[in-house]
């Protein structure tokens, strides 16, 4: 390559990062500089107020060493996780099936199905949820009026108050059901009509078609929503009024790590969550990677 | 013509500019942020907005219940964005002043009626960081008209924790399973220290340590499991979504006749209640002392990193020394401190007033005096409480353990903090 060559490509690269330029200076500022400021500050004690000092590896000694709540929180928010990302990828891949069949009014239900997602992390919705399981709340008194059976105080009481985020989870399938949608839409109809000739039942043409054609759109959504869930904040913020309780029942570990840096002071230690977090994150998400290559079949695949 | 319009357009810009700055600076805003109820939440904005309106500027109010309050202004102190009036707690003052996250007042604020304990009272390490906004002490709030059902016309003040079992008792007995003698107050660190004081205990020594046992924490969840086992208070869910909100507690639910709560907080709990209530002094242990003692019931500080601390400083002075200040406040936060102030509201108090200052006059009388300050953590151990407690209430844990557990993290908080 010549010089001149050189430099009209030299040229043309600069455009094109001069147009990325707001994003670039937006994600040094705002994202990469807090993100290293954090790693540093959790080898630190920093209250906010006074200069952080340096205390090695403390921080993290103390979190696998002896921080109960630590464990807890990790338990409790993967507990959500292994309940609500399969019950909300089976439940919106069941109604993205319903309504790639083709029934009238389908768009309509689509946007209908969407709204939940829309709404679900807002404020709002968390009150009404503690609302509808409070121990006098609507669900219980449906319970009690259709069944006649007395139900718990779903919130307030530390077996069930999990569940009811789990359910609230679960409600917002919107977003992965379009996704599904989607996918359905690209799966080749003669394949199923090759398959009914041949006498496959619904059940075979699901799992024989329908799942391993999806299987690629299964993993997006699968990744998608297991970062969600270690991130969920909100829902469990709201219900338990900012405290993880009762017992500590619906403590995620996001929340664990705001009460620690904004409600005690501890922002050094809340740093070093933070990168436990992102460890984890980053280890669930390696995981599903690896495995994938032996169950997701790309179509494109040289294989 | 691409370049002309733009040379227009940023000479417009530059010309607009300075008016837009103007804009932004006009007038002095300061932003007031407090816990409260809604009769708390009226009488304060009532003041700041006519306050404003007299003094030319502006006055943003915020506020939230109790359990919120704390946390959101933890993220607003530490974002470096606090509001320049914050109202505080005994609880939290030293830790916050300690923190350098308040101003100085001593210079701005005489305070020359207060009394030399109401002034100190928002003294840390001899700073004026708060003033005082009303007096008040630990109070039991009850229902009237079902004690008198079980034959108790007014709550005697030298009533023990016997005493009150078997009345609560006789409450739970009218409606079996749905309403209780008293909330489940195992969780209220304010209850556990009126507890240990009247026995002659304290929760934090001196030099800010742990000053009860893991036996004293276990005698203490045993009282309230006897209580829970006999049906005196309800069971554990009931109670275990309280965050001291007004509307959270059983009284106001219609739950349970008697509640724990602050003096003050009569005029806020009356309001929500249809049923008359009154105050009398916590229980104590047999042949202990009261217990109770005279605090701010809630103090006015100004933030360290306030624009014009002066102009704050003038509300707080306009809140408890001016007749306007005074009476729109009334007796909602405590019996006010300083003297002319109460002589202005006395003559016009109502039933309710009259009895909140009786109560905190009676209390000045038989008072212990003032615990040591609470340490950094004082405010964690606060929930902590709340959350070991539940534990043993749910079972999660036993009375012992839960009791160890419970010392063991207080000790760990106040050596963190």
């Amino acid at each position: 390559m010549n010089a001149s060559a050189k430099r009209a490509r030299w040229r043309r690269d600069l455009i094109g990062y001069a147009f990325l330029a707001p994003w670039l200076i937006g994600f040094v500022v705002f994202s990469l500089g807090p993100v290293l400021a954090s790693l540093y500050l959790s080898f630190t004690k920093f209250d906010l107020l006074t200069t952080p000092q340096w205390t090695g590896l403390d921080n993290y000694v103390r979190m696998f060493g002896s921080d109960v709540r630590f464990w807890h929180a990790l338990k409790v928010t993967f507990t959500y996780m292994i309940l609500e990302v399969p019950l909300k990828l089976t439940f919106a891949l069941l109604v993205a099936m319903a309504l790639d069949k083709g029934i009238r009014g389908a768009s309509l239900y689509r946007a209908l199905f969407y709204v939940p997602s829309l709404l679900g992390g807002s404020v709002a919705i968390a009150v009404l949820w503690r609302q509808l399981f409070a121990g006098n709340g609507l669900v219980n008194q449906v319970l009690l009026w259709a069944f006649g059976i007395q139900g718990p105080a779903w919130i307030a009481n530390p077996d069930t108050s999990l569940y009811t985020l789990v359910l609230l989870a679960v409600w917002q399938f919107g977003s992965p059901m379009i996704i599904f949608l989607a996918g359905l839409r690209q799966v080749p109809h003669d394949l199923y009509e090759a398959a009914s000739m041949d006498g496959a039942g619904a059940w075979r043409r699901f799992r024989k078609i329908t799942l391993p054609m999806l299987a690629p759109v299964v993993f997006f959504n699968l990744v998608l929503q297991v970062i969600e869930g270690f991130k969920a904040f909100t829902p469990a913020f709201v219900v338990s009024s900012g405290t993880g309780g009762p017992v500590d029942s619906m403590l995620f570990y996001t929340l664990y790590l705001y009460q620690e840096a904004f409600a005690y002071f501890r922002m050094g230690y809340a740093s070093a969550l933070a990168w436990v977090l992102l460890i984890v994150i980053g280890i669930f998400t390696a995981i599903s990677f690896f495995t994938s290559k032996y169950w997701v079949y790309y179509e494109d695949d040289s294989r | 013509m691409t370049a002309l319009t733009r040379r227009h357009f940023i000479a417009a810009a530059a010309v607009a500019m300075p008016w837009f700055h103007a804009q932004a600076q006009s007038g002095t805003r300061l932003r007031c942020f407090w816990w409260g109820n809604p009769d708390r939440d009226k009488r304060t904005r009532n003041l700041l907005n006519t306050y404003a309106r007299s003094n030319n500027l502006q006055i943003s109010a915020e506020s939230l219940g109790w359990g919120e309050y704390w946390t959101k202004l933890g993220t607003q102190v530490a974002g470096g964005n606090a509001p320049d009036l914050i109202q505080m707690d005994y609880r939290y003052i030293f830790e916050y002043a300690r923190r350098n996250t308040l101003f100085a007042l001593d210079k701005l604020l005489p305070l020359a009626d207060f009394s030399p304990y109401d002034r100190d009272s928002g003294k840390v390490d001899g700073k004026l960081y708060g003033v005082s906004l009303g007096s008040n002490s630990k109070a039991l709030v009850y229902d009237t008209g079902t004690l008198q059902k079980v034959g108790v016309k007014s709550m005697p003040s030298d009533l023990t924790w016997d005493d009150f079992g078997r009345i609560a008792g006789e409450i739970s007995q009218i409606n079996l399973g749905k309403y209780w003698g008293s909330s489940d107050s195992s969780r209220l660190e304010q209850v556990f220290e009126q507890w240990l004081n009247s026995g002659s205990k304290l929760l934090y020594t001196a030099d800010g340590k742990v000053a009860f046992t893991p036996d004293d924490v276990a005698a203490w969840f045993d009282l309230w499991d006897k209580f829970r086992k006999a049906g005196v208070i309800p069971p554990a869910d009931v109670g275990a979504t309280n965050n001291a909100r007004v509307e959270e507690y059983e009284i106001t639910r219609g739950l349970a006749a008697m509640s724990f709560i602050h003096s003050n907080q009569l005029l806020a709990f009356q309001a929500l209640n249809k049923n008359k209530l009154a105050i009398a002094m916590y229980p104590r242990v047999k042949g202990g002392s009261p217990g109770h003692y005279v605090k701010p019931a809630m103090l006015m500080s100004v933030s360290a990193k306030s624009k014009t601390p002066e102009e704050a400083a003038k509300v707080i002075n306009h809140m408890v020394t001016s007749a306007d200040g005074v009476k729109t406040l009334g007796l909602e936060r405590g019996v006010p401190c300083s003297a002319t102030a109460r002589a202005m509201l006395l003559p016009e108090a109502d039933e309710l007033g009259k009895q909140q200052i009786e109560f905190v006059a009676m209390v000045a009388k038989a008072a212990t005096p003032l615990p040591p300050p609470p340490p950094k953590g004082a405010g964690e151990i606060e929930n902590l409480l709340r959350r070991v407690a539940d534990s043993v209430a749910f079972g999660k844990v036993s009375l012992k353990d839960g009791a160890r557990q419970f010392h063991a993290e207080c000790v760990n908080i106040l050596a963190r903090a």
